[in-house]
């Protein structure tokens, strides 16, 4: 059981437990299986639907019952007109799901019915955006939360600036909040440039339209949602390097933003690649951009290398710095920064085979060459 | 051999076996009536890991059979107990109990296949059941019974390929639907179903690989996240990912051995998320399964995208017949 501990062995059992527990079972088996008999007979009233009900908030993920609370109101919900006794039940089935959530935030089954409500076009979503920002105030990683956030995101038509702009307030809370540092990455390229990568009609359509990003370009590489393949201009990465930084150094061992930081490395990189961009002849402003970015990003880790006496809490740093110079290296750039460490790339992997044991496979692999993250 | 004193650091073999089919007995606790919907689940991690254990004979296979095959309703699909409404995740789970009693011929493969052919979407992805729902998890769920079904044909795949692949994010990982967070049980699925759709160029093998060892915690234990505590169940996720894509080197598998050790039940049987915490079937299975992928001794291979033994059962000649 998640987050359960194994009751101590050994001692005489509680009779007061075990009376609780018999008669938790009794009650519990007695609704469920009235419940599912009224369910398999289609037994549709006040009682069978307050019985069902009853159930769902103890064992939310029972999936029959919500199956058979959607079959009941289906018809009276289709009255998109508006019509008193539709919305009377959407509000009765959110407030039920509300229920549920708040005692089990990661339903599936739960998530799935609100949102099939929702989708009924009945009811206000400025509700759901107060429930979503209370849910992920008590778990700030909950990624059902998150995924549910973004179908209404895209319903209630927010700007994409509007919801980088919540992500950076959570990241401002917590340095370590990766959930919001993911939502920085869908969001950036919607937020600078062009249209969002899903569109909203895409979503409203309850996800089943949801995947048609993968039809976007021909090719038989897919762009992903998260990592969108067009380039993000130079002057918003500079921005993101800045927010990474303050996290950085705040932790430098929290992975979070470092992960980011790579993504951000990555999507320079591209910058380079590609038939219409500059940046890959010299001379040129964006060449100059990015080598600039580059020699800052070295003085980065450096500063960092150099604060921190105990190589073992360096990974990071180390880490970056080696695939910066490989960058640096593919473009012929010089490496730049008169750092006190002028350690190779494989100089670094060798020492990083040691500081961070567990990785050593994967650091072999990078130092033979056999290990590509820049992948644009 | 578990009566021997001292079984610290060892695998207690006998006495997960008897955990798992003291489990299959209760049918009468608070426990099964809370998981009741899932239950065909239920007992495919507990069928699933006594084979891996090798005492797959410990319980009464064809009753079992019998029970699974009450499951399924009159569209095709099965549901997650007798009591409940069709599925596309207990389909599966019906599919691979029946592949690993070598009982497949008793389901209609074609009206099985049909009911799982009807959840696909325009776009290439999957619904779980008729309700929308949509997924990844169920992408997996779809090629991979249609995989065991000897029926691929009847979808879609390279839609449902590149469904998935909309669904990768900035950090290699995949999410549940397009735009969402990675995480390693949704890193399992779509690994696993791109492998199925022979579409494994639509990923980037060593980004993704190297976020995956990235899960491995100070205490040997996988994350599903980053920043987030181990759970053992992350060692199956984790690790059949890293297996598929041929870099499960890329963590360290002694210290991942300890840390599933670390979590047994020693006395009673049974693999809990964390140490000390209360075990169950799922864990259970999910601790051993990942051992079998490190070779753990004394364990039976497994397959690591149709998550069933490689070895010495009828389960395994199928996957090897059909491979």
């Amino acid at each position: 059981m998640h987050n359960r501990p194994r009751p101590p062995k050994g001692l005489p059992e509680d009779p007061k437990a075990v009376e609780a527990g018999r008669v938790r079972l009794q009650k519990l088996s007695r609704v469920c299986n009235e419940v599912l008999k009224r369910v398999a007979e289609d037994r549709v009233d006040e009682e069978s639907l307050k019985l069902a009900a009853a159930l769902l908030e103890q064992n939310p993920e029972c999936y029959s019952v919500w199956n058979y609370r959607r079959r009941a109101f289906q018809a009276v919900l289709q009255g998109r007109d508006g019509s008193a006794a539709a919305r009377e039940a959407a509000d009765a089935e959110l407030a039920l799901t509300e229920r549920c959530l708040r005692r089990n935030p990661k339903s599936y089954a739960t998530w799935h019915h609100r949102r099939w409500i929702i989708q009924k076009g009945l009811t206000p979503l400025k509700h759901e955006l107060q429930l979503l920002g209370q849910l992920l105030e008590v778990d700030s990683r909950n990624f059902m939360a998150w995924a549910y956030r973004r179908f209404i995101v895209a319903l209630a038509g927010i700007p994409p600036r509007d919801e980088e702009q919540y992500a950076a307030g959570l990241i401002d809370a917590n340095f370590s909040n990766y959930s919001a540092w993911h939502a920085r990455t869908t969001l950036l390229h919607a937020v600078h440039s062009g249209p969002p990568v899903m569109s909203v009609s895409q979503l409203v359509a309850g996800d089943q339209a949801a995947g048609a990003g993968s039809e976007h370009n021909g090719s038989g590489q897919p762009s992903s949602a998260g990592a969108s393949a067009e380039l993000v201009p130079l002057a918003a990465l500079r921005q993101e390097f800045e927010l990474v930084h303050q996290a950085c150094f705040t932790d430098p061992e929290d992975q979070s933003a470092w992960l980011n930081h790579r993504w951000l490395l990555a999507r320079t990189f591209a910058h380079t690649q590609g038939p219409q961009t500059s940046a890959a002849d010299e001379g040129s402003p964006a060449h100059q951009d990015l080598t600039e970015i580059f020699e800052q990003e070295v003085d980065m880790c450096n500063q960092l290398l150099e604060v921190e006496p105990d190589r073992t809490k360096c990974k990071w740093p180390l880490l970056t710095l080696a695939r910066l110079q490989e960058m640096q290296q593919q473009l012929g750039l010089r490496a730049g920064s008169q750092g006190s460490t002028q350690q190779s790339a494989a100089d670094i992997y060798r020492e990083l085979m040691v500081v961070d044991p567990k990785r050593k496979g994967y650091y072999a692999d990078a130092l033979e060459g056999r290990a590509h993250v820049m992948a644009v | 051999m578990d009566s021997e004193p001292g079984t610290s650091g060892r695998l207690v073999v006998d006495r997960h076996a008897r955990y798992i089919c003291t489990f299959a007995k209760a049918v009468d606790t608070l426990e099964f009536y809370l998981t009741e919907h899932f239950r065909l689940s239920g007992v495919y991690w507990g069928v699933t890991a006594l084979a891996l254990l090798g005492h797959l004979h410990n319980l009464d296979g064809e009753g079992i059979v019998k029970w699974v095959l009450s499951c399924q309703n009159a569209d095709g699909g099965f549901g997650g107990s007798p009591r409940h409404d069709s599925h596309i995740l207990y389909t599966l789970s019906a599919v691979q109990i029946l592949v690993l009693y070598d009982k497949l011929e008793l389901v209609d493969a074609d009206q099985v296949a049909s009911y799982i052919s009807k959840l696909q979407q325009s776009n290439g992805s999957f619904i779980g059941d008729s309700w929308g729902e949509v997924d990844t998890r169920f992408s997996y769920v779809a090629l991979c019974c249609c995989w065991l079904l000897d029926r691929l044909d009847r979808l879609n795949v390279r839609k449902a390929a590149q469904y998935v692949a909309s669904c990768r994010n900035f950090d290699g990982g995949f999410g549940c639907t397009p735009g969402n967070e990675s995480h390693a049980g949704q890193v399992f699925v779509c690994v696993a179903a791109l492998h199925i759709a022979d579409s494994l160029d639509l990923l980037d093998a060593d980004l993704l690989c190297w976020w995956l060892s990235e899960r491995q915690t100070a205490g040997g234990g996988l994350n599903g996240r980053p920043e987030k505590l181990p759970d053992v169940c992350y060692s199956w996720w984790c690790l059949s990912a890293l297996s598929i894509l041929g870099r499960l080197h890329w963590i360290d598998q002694t210290a991942l051995q300890d840390f599933i050790l670390s979590c047994q039940d020693e006395d009673d049987g049974g693999i809990s998320d964390r140490p000390e915490d209360m075990v169950d079937v799922f864990h259970t299975f999910f601790g051993i399964a990942g051992l079998c992928l490190m070779g753990h001794p004394g364990l039976k291979a497994v397959d690591p995208t149709f998550a069933l033994p490689l070895e010495d059962g009828f389960a395994a000649n199928f996957l090897n017949e059909n491979e």
